[in-house]
Parts: C-alpha cells; structure tokens; sequence
C-alpha cells in the first residue's frame, strides 16, 4: 500500500460519498420534457346522436310463390316512424339544427320520410323486401320505427307489432312451434354495404334441429326469407342467429293454422340475449295460459323459475322448470285469469325466453310473443297504431332495479304530450293502458326497467293482440378515448 | 572455359570506373580454378576497359589473352552477352560491335567442342570466391545433362545474408521470395536441382547456349535468366545450384522490383502449355488482384502495389506471344517433367500469409523473430491480436482463459434465460422477442438499411427519416442471421436483436478481458475481472428490460474507455488510437451517453496528455463524432436531448425510486436486479486498486472517470428528459453507472499490474485463483437470483394472413384495435414498414397522424356524424384490414365496425375479430386498397403496384384521361422527401392536398416514386472516412511502435 495510494482513496471515497449523500437529499428536477413528446390521446366524447340506423323486416310474405292463397303475397305492413318529444329528451341530447329520417329499401333505393319531432308517419311497405331507416342531425336522439301489421286473409289472420331494431350479429328468436299447420318465416334482412353469411340454429326439445341453416349468404341491402318447416328437434323451437361478415335484422313470423282454421299470427323480433333473469313486461292474457318457452344455451341445465306479476305486485303464478343444456323447454302459465301481467323468467343458468299467448282457446284467434326484453336505462317508446278498432295498448314497465322513476308520456293524435311520473319498486310492475295515443315513450329517472308494449283490437273474427319489446333507444353518439399504441 | 565479364558502368567510385570491378577481377584472379579465356564485354561510358585490362597487372598476369568486346551501351545484359558470344573474338583480340543483328533466342548451329565448353557470366559487381569456379565445374563434370550450373549468391555488403539460391517460383510464375534476404546459415545448401539461377555467375554450357539461341529479348533486364533456364530444362537440359560456389553482388542490384516479378509471370505464361495460357493468365491476373487487396487490407501498400502491377502481366501479350513464337515447337520434354521445380500452391498460399504477418516482409520474419509471448497492444480487436501469437487463434481461444470465461458466460446467460431458452424466440425459429423497451422490429437487413438510410421511414403513415446511426451495425447483423435456413428471413431483424441481448454476457465478458490488457497482461485476474463486469446489475438489468443501447454499450465501454485511455499513452500506436475511434464510435452508436463520456476522457487527454497523445486524444475525441455525421448533426442542430437517449435508455420509472447508496453499488433497479450487496466485491476491488496504484497518472484517470459515472447516475433521475405515455421519462443510469463501474474494475487490475513478478508472484497468483472462484460466485449468484425478465417471446400483432397481405403489391395497412386499460381504444397502424427496435426519444408514438386518428375515431364511434366517411378515409391510408385484439377490444368495438359501410368481417370469436375493407366501387370498377392509387376527380379509379417500402415503385403506366392524379397514402411530409418521376420528368406534388398527389399527363408512361435518401453526401463521407478508420485500426503493419508501445504498457 502506497501512502498516496490511500490518501486518494480517502478524497476520491470522500467525494463519492458526497454526491451520494448530495443525490439522497436533492429533490430538484431538471425539465427538458416537451409537450411534443406527449402522446397525443384524443379524449373519450358523448355527443348527441347524430346518426341512427334500424331495419325493419317488412312483409314476410312479400316474396312468396306457389302460394294457394292469391292474397298473401300482397302483404301490407305499415311502418310507424317517431320520434321522442323534445321535453322527454334528457337535455343534453336535444340537439339543435334539423335533421332528417330516410327508408331505404332492401333491396331499392332510399326514400324520405317526412318525420318531425313528436309526429308519427305511417309508411305502407309491401313486396319482398326490408326496409332500413335511418335517421341524422337532430332527429337522430330519441327516434324509433316499429312495423305493425294486420292480417285477415284465408292463409292467416293476425295482427304483428315489432319494434324495429338495429342489426344484430347474434340473435336469439323465440317463435313457431310443431304443431300441423304452423309455418316459421325467418325474415333476414342485410342493412350493411358488405354480404354476410347467416346461421340459423334451431334449438328445440330434443336439441339442436338437424335442419338448422348452417350458412346462407345474404347479399349487401338484401333480405332472405328462410321457411322453417318440420321440425326434428322435438318441440318448442327457439332459433339462433349468427352473422359473419356484418350485421343481420331478425325477425320470425308464426303464422298458425290448424287446417283452415286460422289460430293467430306473430312477428317476434329479437329477444334479449342470454342472461339468468329475463322479464317479459306486457303478458295481456285474454283467455287461454300463456305458455313460456326457454331455452338453455350452456352446458348446464338451467333450474327456471317462471314468476307472473300483476299490476298490484301480487305474484299470480309462480312455475318451475328444468331446462336441459342445449335444448328448450316450455311450462304453461295455470291459475291466471285474464288480465296484464309482467312475468319474470329467473334461472341459475342464462337462458332466454319468451312467452307465446293465445286470444282462444279454440278456433279462429290470434297469437302474440312476448319477448325478453332488454334493460333501458334512459328513453324507450315506440309509435302505436291508431284506429285500433275496439282497442288498445298496453304499456308494461319492470324495475330492473330494486326501484325505478320513469315518466311515462303520451302523445296524442293532435301533438298534445301528457307525461306521469312513476316510481316503481322491483316486484311492482306499472301495466298502463294507453288509450288514443300515437306514441308512448318512457324516460327513466332513475334505475333501469324494462318495457314493452301490447297493442289489441278486434275484428269480425275475434280479438287481435301483438306485443313488441322496447329496446333502449340511443341517445348519444359515443365516440371512445383513443391513443396511438406503442408509447 | 570462357569468362565472360560484362562492364556496364553507372556505378562509378571516385576513380571513375565501374564500382566493385576491382573486387570482381581479383576475385577473378584468385580463382583456384580460373577460365580458360576471359573476355570482358564493355559496355562503360567511356570505353574504358582495354585501359582497365592493360593497367591491371595481376588481371593480365592471370588472363594474358584478355579480349574486349565493346557493345552498345545502352544494352541490356542478356544482349550484351548475346552479342559476345555471336561475337566472341579469338582469344587476344579485340571487338567492336556497333550493333547486334536480329534472329537472338532462334537456334544456332552446335559444334562438337561445345558440348565441352562452358561460358560463365559474370557482372562486374558479382565477385566468385576463389573456389567458385572450381566447385561448379566439379558439379558439372558429373552429369552430361547439366546445361546450366548457378552460385549461391549472397550480399556483397554482408555477405551472411542471402539473395539468390535458385529461383523459386510457382507455376504461375510467382516468386515465392524464398531465400531472399535471409540470414545464410547453410540452410539451404542441399539444394541441387533448381528451375533457373541467377545470371551472376551462371555457368552455361556452350551446346545449351547455342540451341536455346541465348537469351530470349522479350525479357531483356529482367527475367532473362528464369526464361533461360526454364527454356533449358524443356529442352531437356538440367539447371542445377551449387551452394559451395559463392558469389558476392551488390545487393542493390539483386533485388527483384515489380517489374522483375512481372517478367516473371510472364515468363511463365510464355513457357505454358498452349492450352493452360489463358487459364494461367486469369489465375494470375485473379489471385494477384486478390493478394493486392489483402495486402492493401494489411497495410503492406508497396507489396499491394507489386502485387498489382504482376496482375497486369498478362497484358503484355505481344511479349508473351513473340517468346513463344520463338520457341515454337522447340521444347523436346513434357512440361509435367518440370513439376517437381516448381513451388507448390499450399508454399505459396504460406510465402503469402507470411509475408503478411511479416508487414514488411524484412528480416523480422526470422524463425525465432516473432516471439512466443505476444507483445502488449492495448485494446484492440481480439481477432487482430490473435494473428501474431504462435498458436492459431481458433485453438488459443478455445484453449486459452478467454474461452474458459466465455464458456463460464455463456453458461451464465444460459442460465439468466432459462425461461426461454427452449423457445423460439432464442432458438430463431420465433419472431424475437417483446416487452421492456423493445418494440416490434419485424424486418429484414434490407429493411434495417432502409430505415437508416431513407428520409421517410417508419411506421404508420412514415415520418421524416430516423436518425438512429445503430442501424448500420444492426443491418450485417440481420443479414448473416438470415442466412440461418432455420431463421425466418423477414424477421431477422428482431432474431439478431435477440441474440445481440442472449449473447450480450459472454461477449462482454470476452472484450473486458481483452480490455484488460491495457492494464496488466496478467490473465487471470483478468479473468476475474470480466466474469465481475459481464453479471453487473448494470448488464443482468438492461437485458431483462431490453435496452438495446445499454446492453451493446456495455459490451463495448472497455474497448472503448482503454482505448480512449490508452491512446494518449506516449507510445500508443496509430492502429490502437483508431481501434479506439472505432469502438468509441460503435459504443457511442448506441448509447450517446457513453459516447460523451469517452469524450470528456478524451478532451482531458488533449488538455493534458504528453507528447503526441494529445494528437491521438484529438483523434478519439473528434473522429468519432465525425463518423456518426448525419447523427451529430441532427444532435446539434435539432434535439440535443437525443444525447442523453439512444435505443431503450429512457427511464418512465424515473429511476424507480432506487436510493442513491444503491446507486453508488452499481444496481439501477427495475427487472433482472439481485441482491444490492452482491456488488460490494466490486468496490472493494476498485478501492484496493486505487490503494495500490499510488499517485500514477493511470490511478487518477480512473478516480475522475468514475466519479464522472457516478455523478451522472445519481443525476440521472433528476433530469426529466421526455414526456411518455407513461409519464415523464428520465435517462436510464445504467450506462452511467457501467463507466463507474469501469473505474473501479480498471483500478483493481492496474493494481495488480507490475506485481506479476518477483516476491509478490506467488500471492498474485492466490489472489487471482481466489479472485476468480470469487467472481464466479458473485456471476453465479447474480444470475440465479436476478429478477423475472421483462422480455417475452414476441407474436405478431396480426394475424399470420393479414400479416401476409401487407406485402403484396398494393401493401395496403392494417389499423390494430385494442382496448387499453383506461377505458381507451388503442389503435396502431400497421404497415409493411417497420420502426426502431426500441423506444427511442423520437418513439413514443409511431403510428400518430391526425389522419390515422380521425379514421380511427370515425371507424369506432357509434352514432357520431361522419361516420358514412370511414370506408373513404381507410382507402385514403391504404387501410385494408382492421382487427380488433383482446375480448374488451372485441366486445366494445364490434358493434360500430359491423355498423361501418365498407367491412365485412373476415372472422371473429371473443378474443380476435378480423375485418376487410371493401373495394371502393367506382365506375372503371373495384378499387381496393392501395399505397399508390390513380384518382380521377378525386375518386380512386385504379390501384398502382408499389415494391417497397412507403410506396416506392417503377410501373408502367397506361394513358388515362385528363386531370389524373397520383395519390399516395402516405404522411403528408412525405411529398417534401420523395420524388416522383414520370417518363424522367419530375413532377410536383400538389400543395393543397393533404396527402401526397401529383398530377399525371394523359399519355402513357414509365412512373417511378422514390422515397428519397437522407444525407446522401455525408453518407458517402462517413463511409469513406470509416474504411479509412478500418484501415487504420487494422494491427498490421508498421510493428514497430506496436512492439513499442506494448512494452510501454
């Protein structure tokens, strides 16, 4: 060892440890950061809407041939396109400026539909095709379209209410059954500008169906009517829809004929996706048990508890059914006596469901399909028929939550709004008749519900009555926080 | 027997006549077995020989019927003797002859007599030894085939040193140089049979003489006697050398010029078989070329510069040809007879490697010239070492402490991956690796090249040319890795950078130990040392969170700070001081932290270095900055920041709250840290060094050094150099910490220096065994406990078919959908083209363009206006698929891209959905998506093929209808880099597009569209200065000062 050896130790150990302790102590930053630098993030914007787009399925029958029946293919449907009162709004979605709502025709061109706010326009559609509304600018929040129809020819009578919705990759449809007599129309309509290709899987009693459609090509802005004929799946078909390629608007006609004795029609959209409680919030029974039919999607059997509540929150019925995994099952709804009902399908697996109602028992009548329905957390409504002869509609609202406060409001023929203010509790559903009104919309407060409505009438045949879901309508145009990858 | 002396003059002495001429005539006279005659060729200025004879008493004593032969002067000396033997006068008289006639090298006729009678050609400035005309006639005297006998020649100067004994060459006529200039010690004086012998002193006899027709005029001067005596041996005769006989030649005149050498090969094109000339000319003109640039390479200029001047042998075809018109059908042996004379290609290929060991090829190249202990040179490249020491360096590397400590290491790294050694991603069967600070690196060498070299790259839309010096080494890198048939060429870039950070341990192991040698030659401590270095914290950390600059940084600092340190040592060497350029440029290639370190060594060296290591310091501090130009000159004029970034050396962790002690034992914290503690042996190692080393200048370089590291480190986390998505990013403190680090291992080894001999021998070397068993503990230890590594083996981003199409033709993009955690969608677009291989300053956001994001915007919002755009803004930037990754990505963006016009979705499940974007339907038809496209009003009307990155192509292109227009989805800069021409006429982009357009003529035509290159001038500037760098680093050469300086070491 070297005495300078050592002496340079001390200092160099020295200044070391000194910027040691210097850096321990020092707090001070020197910025050289630029904002440049910055990763440019665009934040996330809720706007009002500015575009909305529906398809609605149009005539089932419009394309029909060979038919023995010279009237059906001369179908009629009468789409009723709305829109929300500005007061039922939420106030950041009232947009200024004018908008505008076109019916596209698929297959054909675009036509305007004079919409105006708070107005309803009926629209007659017939042929083989599907229509596509769309709306923009300031119309676009709050409008809604739903196809309503009525039937009273030799091959069928009924009456159809759908709500028009946007197109779907994956749809669950709840309608037809194996009865003699009893035709499934599978309407499928391509809004987009691209082909896609549909499977249509029918589930029934027994499994899947062997007949199921593994694939069929639907051309951009066409529609294919696929025709479920005898089932080999057993009973209580429920048919899963899947698209590739884009979107596809669903929608399945049951037309029920017990030789020439015409039971009913219906036009069931799409039900709300698997999920172990479904509502179905409008069940008007006339006469004859609703008869609900679930179907388990999963790989374990589903324990379902079917539950009918009236307007006073008084339990009616309460059934139990075991689903087996991948099949469907249907329980009749006993002990009811005529009246509105909302009715709950809870299970311990996701199932969907729906619930099919007669008007008789027997002969001449009408058939509807109440749907699940999905969850609204803001605005739903639809248009109603009017000059319903002999009839109404029923507006049911579930609490999805424990409680809800929705305002429901009307609009009459001349325009004139009247809105209630509604508080509901989970086991208390509201069941409003709606008498002479054009529209009905429900505002949500708070909570969440879910809504449906059931129009009826009647003819010289007997009573008519169609139901349609009430799917949440879009209010907003969400366009999401984006940044570039990488930083 | 017949003397002939030729007298040429031109070496005159004070005393007016030929130089030497004395010594050769009483050489002549004290022969023991003198010639019969002696007739003297005169060929002096002034005729001065008769003079000469009649004043020489003891020359006429000994040849009183000495005759003159007076032959023009201006001669050379085969004609000289040519003429005096056509001329030879009776013995007595003298001959003038003004002028030869023709017909030399034809037959003459034979007498009888001259089967016996022999001619011995003597210069004026060769002396025989007395016995040398006695000891060549005894050989002759023994076989009747000799036709030519030869002395062994030697310097007249000092006569130890050889210059001819028999000339050896190969068949192609290379003089091999055997014998030349070596120190005579007898070695060579078994040799009998030889291809042709000097013409000092040579023996001929008359018969050979005469049907050979003397010597040929096409090699006149030079090579004359080698084309003699191969003549003669293919007319059946022998040539034969006779060591005994000795003869004393200026030396000056032996020695074999350029032009000698080139005769040479040209004789032996001359005496080649008809059929095997013009292979042997392309074989001479080939290998001589070759050997020039080998030599050039080994800084041997004046041997390259021979080397080429033989390559132009075969031009000489007239001479070539006359000769062998000559001789035309005149050889009476087979040539194969002759192999046996020739020197074999294997003597060749070594008289070759010799010579280039031998830089000069002088007298160095003696056996025992080049010692078994190579000298020390400093830090140079481990491979330029190697070639001077005795064993091959394959076997001394494998044999020797370095490949013990490479083997050790790379058992090591073995183990620090061993959650990945099985995976493709280090077998090179993967795509590399991912994670940490590495970013997707999917290219090819070509690509790594472009990236450098264009002045629009990168990914997404492009950018304005990235100025990442780092490339170029990456590019061989990639290229070799390629040739791997297991390695998938299009990723061998992310493959190389894998193996870069798998190898980086063993390798940085290996170059401290070489490093080391500035300090001590001893190895094992050595050893110990590298085994320390290589399992750093600082090295086992920026593997695992792949910083790329760090790792390369660390595996070059030795070589790079020794050398800086080293060359301004007052006897360093000009190839270590730019061995040291090189590896600091390399270092500061990839970290520019590093790079200003060695700067600041080096500008201290030119503060105060003594003596001529102050030029030397001026060359570390200023070349390399020179050659990293277009770098250094972004640097300086643009963002100074980049100095202190490089490729993976930003810190978002902002130092991750390390304190500043745990600074101080070398840990940086972060992924592949172990046990702070474990590094206390290398501070200790530091100190005790520095306890030794004294107040030496070495000692207080390394104190400054490492107080610089250390300074820099604990600063390192106060400086917030740049904004991250992360969060404000600081420079990473590693680099900084490897120059501390660098200090305290560089002061324990110069401690140790010295101590190697004498009382302290034998506790050296239990220190060193106990330093090495330690090391390896520490090594061991670190790289079992280090912490899990950042990195992953790295997937594509896309799906193996999309990932297929964004090569083809119209390379059309891909935007990548994912959800991030904050709620946001993160998008990225995804090209053909690639990026950097880590994040940079510059890299935080590769794929950002206001166009990119307000597609995206519109592709994934949902009932926002302006979404009917979508499908016209995604052809816009050759977007030709979307796919959404991740189940949240899936669920959340489903629906607005099915609801987008233009999509169809190719496939989908939870995880991945996979979307194409439709051709545009125009009235000419589908227009899908593509780099270059011909738009007419506005609208796309035909798509262009592109071959290469952002939209280079070179199409024809049919005619088309007025107001056409070339549209490239490309950023909008890129119109101020590329060019486009159409027909060769540059055409201008429009300036209110807003992106790149260019209006086409009607008419049809030939369109090219380049990106551009960046820097081209300095590009060529730093590649010339970087051969001469090279050149310069090469250790060949002048040995001298090399020799010098190691022991100055």
């Amino acid at each position: 060892m070297k005495v300078g050896g050592a002496l340079r130790v001390l200092v160099a150990g020295g200044v070391a440890a000194g910027l040691v302790y210097g850096a321990g102590r020092a707090d001070g930053q020197v910025h050289l950061a630029r904002a440049a630098d910055r990763t440019v993030v665009a934040a996330g914007v809720s706007s009002a809407l500015r575009s909305a787009s529906v398809a609605c399925p149009g005539p089932d029958r419009g394309g029909l041939h060979g038919s023995t029946d010279p009237q059906a293919a001369r179908q009629q449907v009468t789409l009723l396109s709305t829109s929300a009162p500005l007061g039922v709004l939420p106030a950041g979605v009232r947009a200024a400026g004018d908008g505008g709502a076109s019916a596209v025709s698929l297959p054909g061109a675009a036509a305007a539909v004079r919409t105006t706010r708070a107005g309803t326009v009926a629209t007659l559609v017939s042929g083989d095709r599907a229509i596509r509304l769309d709306t923009t600018g300031g119309l676009a929040p709050g409008s809604t379209s739903t196809q309503y129809s009525y039937d009273s020819i030799r091959s069928a009578r009924g009456m159809s209410f759908l709500q028009c919705t946007a197109a779907v990759q994956d749809a669950w449809v709840l309608a037809g059954g194996d009865e003699p007599g009893r035709v499934t129309r599978l309407v499928l309509a391509n809004p987009g500008s691209s082909a896609i290709t549909v499977a249509a899987t029918v589930l029934g009693s027994a499994g899947r169906d062997p007949g199921s459609v593994a694939g069929t090509v639907v051309a951009p802005g066409h529609r294919v009517v696929l025709t479920l004929g005898t089932l080999r799946s057993g009973r209580d078909p429920v048919i899963h829809v899947t698209s590739s390629g884009g979107p596809v608007s669903v929608a399945a006609t049951d037309v029920w004929m017990d030789g020439e004795t015409q039971i009913g029609e219906e036009t069931a959209g799409v039900s709300a996706a698997p999920a172990t409680t479904q509502v179905l919030p409008a069940v008007t029974v006339l006469g004859p048990e609703p008869v609900v039919r679930v179907a388990d999607p999963g790989t374990q059997d589903a324990v379902v508890r079917v539950r009918a509540t009236g307007s006073d929150g008084a339990i009616a019925t309460e059934q139990v059914l075991t689903v087996p995994a991948g099949r469907t099952g249907s329980i009749g709804l006993r002990g009811l006596v005529p009246g509105d009902y909302s009715v709950q399908v809870l299970s311990d697996e996701p199932v969907v469901a729906a619930a099919s109602v007669r008007s008789t028992a027997t002969g001449v009548g009408d058939i509807t399909w109440a749907t699940g329905v999905p969850v609204t957390r803001t605005l739903t409504g639809t248009g109603l028929p009017v000059g319903l002869a002999g009839g109404d509609a029923l507006l049911g609202v579930t609490a999805t939550s424990s409680t809800a406060q929705v305002v429901v409001s009307t609009v009459d023929a001349r325009g004139g709004v009247t809105s209630t203010t509604r508080s509901l509790t989970a086991g208390a559903p509201l069941l409003q008749r709606l008498p002479a009104a054009t529209s009905v919309w429900v505002s949500v407060r708070s909570g969440s519900v879910r809504a449906a409505v059931s129009v009826r009438g009647k003819d010289q045949g007997g009573p008519l009555f169609a139901t349609t879901a009430l799917a949440p309508l879009p209010l907003t145009a969400q366009i999401p926080a984006i940044r570039p990858a990488g930083g | 027997m017949t003397a002939l002396l030729v007298v040429r003059g031109g070496h005159t002495d004070g005393l007016d006549r030929p130089a030497f001429l004395d010594a050769t005539c009483a050489a002549l006279v004290e022969q023991t077995r003198p010639p019969d005659r002696l007739v003297v060729v005169d060929a002096t200025a002034d005729r001065m020989m008769r003079g000469y004879v009649d004043d020489h008493e003891r020359l006429r004593d000994a040849y009183p019927q000495v005759s003159v032969v007076v032959v023009p002067r201006h001669a050379s000396f085969a004609a000289m003797v040519d003429t005096a033997v056509d001329a030879l006068p009776a013995p007595g008289e003298d001959l003038v002859v003004a002028r030869r006639a023709g017909g030399r090298a034809g037959r003459r006729p034979v007498r009888p007599r001259d089967r016996t009678h022999w001619l011995w050609l003597l210069h004026e400035d060769s002396a025989p030894d007395p016995a040398a005309l006695a000891q060549l006639t005894a050989v002759v005297a023994q076989s009747e085939r000799v036709g030519i006998a030869g002395c062994k020649v030697v310097d007249a100067a000092d006569p130890t040193l050889l210059l001819d004994i028999g000339t050896d060459v190969t068949r192609a006529g290379r003089h091999v140089g055997a014998a030349t200039r070596e120190t005579d010690q007898g070695q060579h004086d078994h040799r009998r049979d030889v291809l042709s012998v000097s013409s000092a002193g040579m023996l001929v006899r008359q018969d050979t003489y005469n049907t050979l027709g003397g010597f040929d005029p096409a090699f006149d001067g030079e090579g004359d006697g080698l084309d003699l005596g191969w003549r003669a041996h293919l007319i059946g005769h022998s040539v034969v050398v006779v060591p005994a006989a000795r003869v004393r030649q200026v030396a000056s005149d032996a020695g074999r010029d350029a032009t000698t050498l080139r005769r040479h090969r040209q004789v032996a094109l001359a005496r080649a078989s008809l059929l095997g000339m013009p292979f042997l000319a392309i074989w001479t003109m080939l290998s001589s070329l070759l050997l020039a640039l080998v030599l050039l390479l080994g800084k041997q200029p004046r041997r390259a510069g021979i080397e080429l001047v033989q390559a132009g042998a075969p031009l000489g075809i007239l001479r070539i040809l006359g000769a062998r018109g000559r001789f035309f059908r005149r050889g009476t042996t087979r040539r194969r007879n002759l192999r046996g004379l020739f020197v074999p290609a294997a003597g060749a290929v070594r008289a070759a490697y010799d010579g280039l060991r031998d830089g000069t090829g002088g007298r160095s190249r003696s056996p025992w010239g080049s010692g078994t202990v190579a000298a020390e040179t400093g830090p140079v490249p481990a491979d330029a070492e190697e070639l001077r020491v005795e064993r091959g360096p394959v076997a001394r590397s494998l044999l020797g402490p370095a490949g013990l400590l490479v083997l050790l290491l790379a058992v090591a790294s073995g183990v620090l991956w061993r959650d990945l050694l099985t995976s493709g991603a280090l077998t090179g069967t993967g795509r590399g690796l991912a994670g940490g600070q590495l970013l997707p690196f999917d290219t090819d060498a070509t690509g790594i090249w472009r990236t450098y070299r264009d002045a629009w790259v990168g990914p997404g839309l492009g950018h304005a040319g990235t100025n990442a010096p780092y490339l170029l080494v990456l590019a061989p890198l990639a290229w070799l890795v390629g040739l791997l048939p297991w390695v998938d060429h299009d990723v061998s870039g992310a493959v190389a950078v894998a193996w870069l950070l798998v190898a980086a341990m063993p390798l940085s192991g290996l170059v401290a130990y070489r490093a080391g040698r500035a300090a001590t030659a001893a190895r094992w401590p050595r050893v110990a040392v590298a085994v320390l270095w290589a399992t750093l914290p600082t090295l086992t950390t920026a593997v695992a969170q792949g910083r790329l600059g760090a790792v390369v940084g660390h595996i070059l600092l030795p070589f790079a700070l020794a050398g800086a340190l080293a060359a301004v040592r007052r006897h360093a060497s000009g190839a270590m001081t730019f061995g040291a350029v090189l590896a600091v440029t390399l270092t500061g290639a990839f970290s520019p932290v590093l790079l200003i370190a060695c700067s600041v060594v080096a500008f201290a060296g030119v503060v105060l270095a003594p003596g001529a290591g102050r030029l030397r310091a001026l060359a570390v501090l200023v070349v390399p900055w020179v050659l990293l130009a277009p770098w250094t000159r972004d640097v300086l004029t643009g963002d100074r920041r980049a100095l202190l970034a490089g490729p993976g050396a930003l810190d978002p962790t902002r130092g991750g709250g390390i304190p500043a002690w745990e600074l101080a034992l070398l840990h940086p914290g972060g992924a592949g840290s172990y046990a702070v503690l474990a590094a206390v042996p290398v501070l200790a190692i530091g100190l005790i060094g520095l306890l030794r080393t004294g107040l030496g200048r070495a000692g207080a370089a390394l104190i400054g050094v490492g107080l610089l590291g250390l300074a820099a480190a604990l600063a390192a986390p106060h400086v917030l150099l740049a904004a991250t998505s992360q969060g404000d990013a600081t420079p990473w403190s590693g680099p900084a910490l490897d120059v501390y680090a660098f200090a305290l291992l560089g002061a324990g080894l110069l401690g140790i220096a010295g101590l190697d001999d004498g009382r302290w021998r034998p506790w050296v070397r239990t220190i060193a065994a106990v330093a090495c068993v330690g090391a390896c503990v520490v090594g061991g230890f670190a790289v079992w406990t280090a912490t899990a590594s950042d990195l992953v083996p790295a997937v594509g981003a896309l799906p193996p078919v999309v990932q297929r199409q964004l090569t083809t033709s119209h390379a059309p993009r891909a935007i990548l959908l994912t959800a991030a955690s904050n709620d946001a969608v993160t998008y990225q677009l995804i090209g053909r083209e690639t990026g950097l291989p880590a994040r940079d300053l510059r890299s935080p956001d590769p794929s950002y363009d206001t166009r990119t994001a307000s597609t995206v915007s519109a592709l994934t919002s949902t009932g926002a206006g302006g979404r009917a755009n979508s499908s016209r803004l995604m052809h816009q930037l050759a977007v030709g698929y979307v796919v959404v990754r991740g189940s949240a990505a899936v669920e959340r963006l489903n629906a607005p891209l099915a609801a987008t016009a233009g999509l169809t979705q190719l496939s989908g499940n939870r995880a991945m959905s996979v979307w194409r974007v439709e051709p545009a339907a125009t009235a000419a038809g589908d227009v899908g998506s593509s780099r270059l496209v011909i738009a007419q009003g506005g609208r796309p009307v035909t798509e262009i093929a592109s071959r290469a990155q952002h939209g280079r192509t070179d199409v024809t292109v049919p005619a088309g209808q007025p107001g056409r227009t070339l549209v490239l989805a490309e950023g909008r800069g890129w119109a101020d880099h590329g060019r486009v021409t159409f027909d060769g006429r540059v055409l201008s982009a429009s300036t209110s597009a807003n992106q790149p357009t260019y209006a086409l003529p009607t008419s049809g035509g030939h369109l090219v569209v380049e990106a551009g290159v960046r820097h081209e001038w300095l590009a060529w500037m730093q590649l010339g200065l970087l051969i001469l760098v090279l050149y310069l680093a090469i250790p060949f050469g002048a040995r001298g000062a090399r020799a010098e300086q190691g022991s100055g070491s």
